[in-house]
């Protein structure tokens, strides 16, 4: 039962991050107005975080996937998605009723249920970051 | 490289290996990079961003020209300034001028700015019941009958 739960976490954290990743990663300039949207910050530095941020994701995700660096990736991975939930909740507090602009042009979804998907992705790395690996046989 | 793991319950500690580390931040920079190298929008992501031919434009429907050549505004009918530095009021000057649900047509020069997109998709995203489009060719494919007398 644990191990399926695990395998489910595991699932569920490397398809939302990879998803998340990729459809940001093709569409940067998208990405780029969606952060504009949200905060007031200079054009070079929205576009960095454009292009850092979904590449970030994509490498995490597919971090997760090997033994020797999943622990790393789903710790790394913990804080970042819980900074995006706690900048989310930030945002619905303002009324922000835009799409965050997570999936880039891939899927628009309203800011709860953006949140409600990070929340799910957030306690998936937990979870991967608390699992026990079997150590090596002795 | 090696830390204690905070987190896991008994008394043995897993250790988090940073190792990895270097890695994944290479391949970070790495694929921001091959962003970087690649054409920034992709044709299936730009379904209409490209600049509409002033033909195409509904005039019929009395489109909002937004203007980001703040010093020109005025010369042409429905024209409203807009500062996208400004964004707040840029905004309320097109909600003023009963802009909203109705097409907003960007002026400005050169259409190929990167510049004009991002308010575009701005537009797009917080004025959702409104159609953005570019005027291909900036102001002189206005149609003259919109000229100011």
């Amino acid at each position: 039962m644990r191990r399926a739960c695990d395998r489910v976490a595991l699932l569920l954290a490397v398809g939302l991050l990879l998803a998340g990743g990729i459809a940001k990663w093709l569409d940067p300039l998208g990405f780029q107005a969606a952060i504009l949207g949200q905060v007031r910050l200079p054009l070079a530095l929205a576009g960095l975080l454009a292009l850092l941020l979904p590449a970030a994701e994509i490498v995490l995700g597919a971090a997760l996937l090997p033994r020797a660096s999943r622990r790393l990736a789903a710790v790394t991975s913990s804080g970042l998605v819980a900074s995006f939930v706690l900048w989310k909740f930030g945002l619905l507090a303002t009324g922000f009723a835009g799409d965050c602009g997570c999936f880039g042009g891939l899927l628009r979804l309203p800011l709860p249920w953006s949140l409600v998907l990070d929340l799910a992705l957030l306690a998936a790395c937990l979870r991967l970051v608390l699992v026990r690996e079997p150590g090596p046989a002795r | 490289m090696a830390l204690v793991h905070p987190l896991l319950p008994g008394d043995q500690g897993e250790s988090l290996s940073l190792r990895p580390l270097p890695l994944l931040l290479a391949a970070t920079l790495l694929l921001a990079g091959l962003r970087c190298a690649l054409p920034w929008r992709l044709p299936r992501f730009a379904p209409a961003l490209s600049a509409t031919p002033a033909a195409a434009i509904p005039w019929e429907r009395e489109p909002l020209l937004l203007d980001l050549r703040l010093q020109r505004a005025g010369s042409w009918r429905n024209q409203v300034a807009f500062d996208e530095e400004r964004w707040d009021d840029g905004l309320r000057a097109v909600l003023l001028a009963g802009g909203l649900g109705r097409p907003l047509v960007l002026v400005a020069e050169p259409l190929a700015e990167p510049r004009l997109e991002q308010v575009a998709l701005r537009l797009r995203r917080e004025l959702p019941g409104c159609t953005v489009l570019l005027l291909a060719g900036g102001e002189p494919a206005l149609p003259d009958a919109w000229r100011r007398p």
